[in-house]
C-alpha cells in the first residue's frame, strides 16, 4: 500500500520478549506505534494496553523516531521501568508539548433509579463494581482488516486475586480501536467524527460484557496529561448545526493547553454513544462528563501507565499538569446497558486546535432554497397585490366620476 | 318519535324563520327545545362523547406500550403496524366515509354506523390480545380505523349543521380539545386500569381485559351517535330543515366542481400540519440532545403543544366567532409558528416559550381553518368535502413522518426544521392565495362577524 502522507504504523515493534511475542496463559502485552510525520514536527502515537490503558503522544523533531525496550517496559521495578524503557532518538529531539490520555478504571455500577448519573451512588456502596485497567488480560493488538494505520485492542480476561475469571467464562469483549488517517475527512459511521493527519479516532466498545447487575450502566475514569502548568481543561462548543450527528448539538474538548489550544494536545468527543452496531439516531444514548480533578486520586494508577514510563517522575511534579474525570454512558429511561448489551463511544485524540463542526454549504443551500424561494415569492406576491390594488382604486375613482352609478360585485 | 304531543297544528309564521311546530311539555322548555340556544349547547356535549370512545382508543397501544410488548411478545415494529393499519388505509377510507354520508346514510346513520365499526374494531382488538394473536389485533385496528376517521368527519358535518353562522369556530375548538382529552384520559387511565385487571388476570388476558374497558367508552359513543340522530331528526322536524339527500344527488364527480378556495384550504391544512405532528413525533429526543432536557422535562416540553391547544382552542374559536375575518386568523396561526420553528431552528433559546406559542398558534388555526369550509361549500357535500380534507391531511401526515424520520437520520434536526419551515411557507403562500381569490369573489370568507352574521341569517332564510 502507498502512502501519501507520512503515516506509518508498527505493532509491537522491536519486541523481543515472550509477552509481546507468543503472550503469557494468552495474554499480550501491546503497543501499537503511530508515527505521524509533518514538517514541523512528528507526532509519535504510542497506544498500550500495558499497565493501565494509555494514549501517549510525544511530539519530536522532524526525523526522530521511538525505541522501545520490551524487558525494561515490563518490569515489574519502576525504577527499571522509568530508565530508557521508551526512549526517543535521537536524543534532544523532543518538542514541548507531549502529553498522555490514560483510561485507569473501569465503573459498572447498579443504576437502581434509573438517573444514569454516578452522583447518585456512593462509590464505596454494594451497587458498584469497581475494575482497573491494568488487570485486564489482552489478546494480540492487530489491525483492522484492510485498515493499515489502526490497532485494535482486545480484552480476554480480568486478572486480579479477587476477581480471576476463568477463561472458558463468556466475559464478553471490551474493545478498544485507534485509527489513523493520512487525508482529511469524517468517518462513515456515526458520530462521523473529523480526521485529519493530526488526530486518531479511537472507538470505545463494550459488547456482551458480562454485567453484573440487571440495571447496570458503565462509565470509564480518564485521566489527561499536559507537560505544562496550563492545567487540562474540557470545553464545550455548541453547534446549531447537527447534519453530520444528528440529534447531537454538542462537541466537547479535553484540551491539555485551554489557554492556547493550537498548541496543545486533545481529546474530542460527542455527547454520544451507540448501543447497536448498526448506529443510528435511536440507538443513540447520552454520554455525561462530571467535575475535574486533579488526579490526585489516580496517582497510583499512572504509576502503571507508560506514561509514567516515559515521562518517569517528574510525571508528579508540577511540570506536568494532570486532570481526571469520568466519563458515563447512558441516559435515563434507555433500558440501561443490559438492553442491547453493547456499547461503543468515539472520539478523536490529536494535536492543535480540535476540529470544530461548521455548517455545510448543502445546509446553507438547503435554507435558501427552502426559505429563500417562498420568501421571494410572498414578497412579490405582496408587491404585485398592492400595484393592483392601487391601480383598481384608481379605476374605480375614475368610473366614480365617468359613471352615474356603480358597480356591486355579487357573486 | 311520532308521539302525541309532539304532532301539534303549526303556528303560522311566528318568527321570521316561518312555520314551526309548537312543542309543548318538557318538550318546549329551555333545554329541549331546538331553537334555544341551551338545547344546542346540550347537543354539543353529546357531539364531543361523539368520538370520544374513538380518540380514547386510538391511543391505547401508545399508553399500554411497554406492557403490550412484552405479553404479546411482539417486537416495536409489529407494534407500530397497529398505528399503520390504522392510518394507511385512511389515507383513503375517510373520503369514502365522507362520499357515503352525503350520498347514502346521511349524517345520522352515518354517524351510528362510523360508530359501530369503532366499537366492533376495538372489540376485535382487544379479542386479539386475549388470544395473543397480532394479526387479529392488525384486522381489529384496520376496522377500527374505517370506523375512526370518517366518525370524525361524521362530527365534523354535524358541527357545521347544528352550528353554523352560530358559533361554529368555538365548536370545532372545543372538538379539537375534545379529541386532546380523550387520547389524554387514555393515556392516564389506561395503565392503572391494566394494573387493577392484574389483579385477576395475568399477561395478554390481562391485556385483552384492559382493552375491553376500552370498548366500553366505544359504546358510551355509540349511545351519543344514536342519542344524536334522535335530536338531530326531532330538531329537523321542529325547525323544518331539509333533509340533506332527498332532491340534491351528490356524485363523487362533484369533487371536480369544488373549486379553488377549497383545494387552498386543503392544502393549508396539510402543508401546516405536517409542521406539527411528525415534529412531536421526533421531538423528544431534539429536546433532549439539544437542550440538555431530562427524558420527562423533555416529554412535557413536547407534549405542550397538544396541552395549550386542548384548552386554548375552544378559547380562540370563541374570540374567532366574535371577530369573523377566519382567514386572518388563519394567516396569524401560520405566520406565528413559522416563528416558532426558526426559534427552535436557529437559536438556543429556551424551547418553552416556542413550543407554548406554537400550541396557541395551532390552536388559532385549527379553529379557524375547519369552519372556512362549510362557507365554501354547499352543504349536502360537507361530508364529502371533510371527508376529502381529512384524507389528504392522513396523506400528508403518513408519508411526510416517513420522510421526516429519513431526513433527521440522514442530515439532522436543523435540517429537518428547514423541511417543516418550507412546509410552513408553502401554508403561508396558500393562505395568501385564499385572502387574494376570496377578495376577488367578494370576501365571504374574510367577513368579520358582524358582516358574516347579517349574510347566514339570510341564508337561513333562503332555506
Amino acid at each position: 500500500m502507498i502512502f501519501f502522507s507520512q503515516i506509518t504504523t508498527a505493532l509491537n515493534p522491536g519486541c523481543n520478549v515472550t509477552a509481546c511475542k507468543e503472550g503469557i496463559d494468552e495474554n499480550f502485552a501491546n503497543v501499537a506505534y503511530i508515527k505521524a510525520e509533518g514538517s514541523e514536527d512528528v507526532l509519535h502515537y504510542l497506544l498500550s494496553s500495558v499497565g493501565s490503558l494509555t494514549a501517549l503522544v510525544i511530539r519530536g523533531k522532524p526525523g526522530s523516531i521511538i525505541e522501545i525496550n520490551w524487558e525494561k517496559l515490563l518490569s515489574t521495578n519502576s525504577s527499571e521501568r522509568t530508565d530508557h524503557a521508551i526512549t526517543l532518538e535521537p536524543s534532544g529531539s523532543l518538542l514541548e508539548n507531549s502529553y498522555a490520555v490514560v483510561l485507569t478504571r473501569l465503573f459498572e455500577y447498579n443504576d437502581m433509579n434509573d438517573d444514569a448519573s454516578l452522583n447518585s451512588y456512593d462509590i464505596h456502596s454494594t451497587n458498584w463494581t469497581v475494575h482497573e485497567f491494568q488487570n485486564f488480560g489482552w489478546q494480540e493488538v492487530n489491525h483492522i482488516k484492510g485498515k493499515d494505520n489502526s490497532a485494535v485492542f482486545n480484552l480476554t480476561v480480568i486478572k486480579s486475586q479477587n476477581e480471576t475469571m476463568d477463561k472458558n467464562d463468556t466475559l464478553g469483549t471490551l474493545v478498544l480501536t485507534f485509527n489513523a488517517y493520512d487525508s482529511d475527512g469524517r468517518d462513515d459511521v456515526l458520530p462521523k467524527m473529523e480526521h485529519n493527519e493530526n488526530n486518531t479516532l479511537f472507538d470505545f466498545l463494550l459488547n456482551d460484557f458480562k454485567a453484573s447487575y440487571t440495571q447496570s450502566r458503565f462509565a470509564i475514569e480518564v485521566v489527561v496529561i499536559g507537560s505544562s502548568k496550563d492545567r487540562p481543561k474540557i470545553s464545550e462548543t455548541e453547534s446549531l448545526d447537527d447534519e453530520y450527528t444528528p440529534g447531537v448539538f454538542k462537541m466537547f474538548d479535553w484540551s491539555t493547553k485551554p489557554s492556547n489550544k493550537n498548541n496543545g494536545g486533545y481529546l474530542e468527543w460527542k455527547p454520544i454513544c451507540y448501543t447497536k452496531t448498526d448506529r443510528d439516531r435511536l440507538s443513540g444514548t447520552f454520554v455525561a462528563y462530571y467535575s475535574e480533578t486533579n488526579a490526585k486520586e489516580q496517582g497510583g494508577l499512572l504509576e502503571e501507565s507508560i506514561a509514567y514510563t516515559y515521562f518517569g517522575n517528574v510525571l508528579f511534579t508540577t511540570k506536568y499538569s494532570k486532570s481526571a474525570t469520568n466519563i458515563s454512558f447512558g441516559l435515563s429511561k434507555d433500558g440501561f446497558y443490559t438492553k442491547t448489551n453493547y456499547t461503543v463511544w468515539s472520539g478523536s485524540i490529536g494535536y492543535g486546535h480540535p476540529p470544530k463542526d461548521a455548517i455545510s454549504i448543502l445546509v446553507i443551500g438547503v435554507i435558501s432554497a427552502g426559505l429563500g424561494l417562498p420568501v421571494i415569492l410572498i414578497l412579490f406576491g405582496g408587491v404585485f397585490v398592492c400595484v393592483k390594488k392601487h391601480m383598481k382604486k384608481k379605476d374605480q375613482v375614475m368610473s366614480d366620476l365617468t359613471a352615474s352609478y356603480s358597480q356591486i360585485n355579487s357573486t | 318519535m311520532d308521539s302525541d304531543e309532539e304532532k301539534k297544528p303549526l303556528l303560522g309564521s311566528n318568527e321570521e324563520e316561518g312555520d314551526y311546530e309548537e312543542i309543548t311539555g318538557c318538550g318546549g322548555s329551555l333545554p329541549c327545545d331546538p331553537r334555544r340556544s341551551l338545547h344546542r349547547y346540550l347537543i354539543l356535549i353529546i357531539m364531543c362523547f361523539l368520538s370520544f370512545g374513538s380518540y380514547f382508543c386510538y391511543d391505547n397501544p401508545a399508553a399500554l406500550q411497554d406492557t403490550m410488548i412484552k405479553d404479546l411478545d411482539i417486537n416495536e415494529s409489529t407494534f407500530m403496524g397497529f398505528y399503520s393499519w390504522y392510518s394507511w388505509p385512511n389515507v383513503v377510507l375517510c373520503f369514502f366515509g365522507g362520499f357515503l354520508i352525503d350520498k347514502l346514510f346521511g349524517v345520522r346513520l352515518g354517524a351510528i354506523i362510523f360508530s359501530l365499526f369503532v366499537t366492533v374494531g376495538q372489540v376485535i382488538f382487544a379479542t386479539g390480545a386475549l388470544f395473543k394473536n397480532s394479526i387479529i389485533m392488525d384486522v381489529g385496528r384496520f376496522v377500527f380505523g374505517i370506523g375512526g376517521e370518517s366518525l370524525a368527519v361524521a362530527q365534523n358535518t354535524y358541527a357545521v349543521k347544528w352550528f353554523k353562522g352560530r358559533e361554529l369556530n368555538m365548536v370545532f375548538g372545543l372538538q379539537l380539545s375534545f379529541s386532546r382529552v380523550g387520547s389524554t384520559v387514555n393515556m392516564n387511565v389506561m395503565h392503572p386500569i391494566y394494573n387493577l385487571l392484574e389483579n385477576y388476570l395475568k399477561g395478554y388476558k390481562c391485556l385483552g381485559a384492559a382493552l375491553y374497558v376500552g370498548a366500553f367508552f366505544c359504546i358510551f359513543s355509540l349511545i351519543c351517535a344514536l342519542s344524536l340522530a334522535y335530536y338531530d331528526k326531532r330538531a329537523d322536524r321542529i325547525l323544518k330543515r331539509k333533509a340533506l339527500s332527498s332532491d340534491e344527488k351528490i356524485r363523487i364527480t362533484d369533487v371536480k366542481d369544488f373549486g379553488l378556495k377549497f383545494w387552498l384550504i386543503s392544502i393549508i391544512c396539510v402543508a401546516y400540519y405536517v409542521a406539527i405532528f411528525p415534529f412531536v413525533g421526533l421531538g423528544l429526543v431534539f429536546f433532549e440532545m439539544k437542550y440538555g432536557f431530562s427524558p420527562a422535562s423533555a416529554n412535557s416540553v413536547n407534549s405542550l403543544v397538544y396541552i395549550i391547544s386542548a384548552v386554548a382552542s375552544p378559547l380562540f374559536g370563541f374570540m374567532i366567532d366574535k371577530s369573523g375575518k377566519n382567514i386572518f386568523w388563519v394567516i396569524a396561526g401560520i405566520v406565528f409558528t413559522i416563528g416558532c420553528h426558526g426559534v427552535l431552528a436557529f437559536t438556543f433559546i429556551n424551547p418553552y416559550v416556542a413550543m407554548s406559542i406554537m400550541g396557541l398558534a395551532y390552536s388559532i388555526l385549527a379553529s379557524a381553518l375547519w369552519p372556512m369550509v362549510s362557507l365554501v361549500i354547499a352543504s349536502h357535500q360537507l361530508g364529502t368535502a371533510y371527508g376529502i380534507m381529512q384524507a389528504i391531511q392522513n396523506l400528508g401526515l403518513a408519508v411526510i413522518s416517513l420522510v421526516a424520520g429519513f431526513i433527521v437520520d440522514a442530515k439532522g434536526y436543523l435540517i429537518l426544521e428547514v423541511f417543516f419551515l418550507a412546509w410552513l411557507c408553502l401554508s403561508l403562500i396558500a393562505a395568501v392565495l385564499l385572502y387574494l381569490v376570496d377578495a376577488a369573489q367578494g370576501g365571504k370568507l374574510n367577513l368579520s362577524s358582524k358582516e358574516r352574521h347579517g349574510g347566514a341569517e339570510k341564508e337561513v332564510v333562503v332555506n
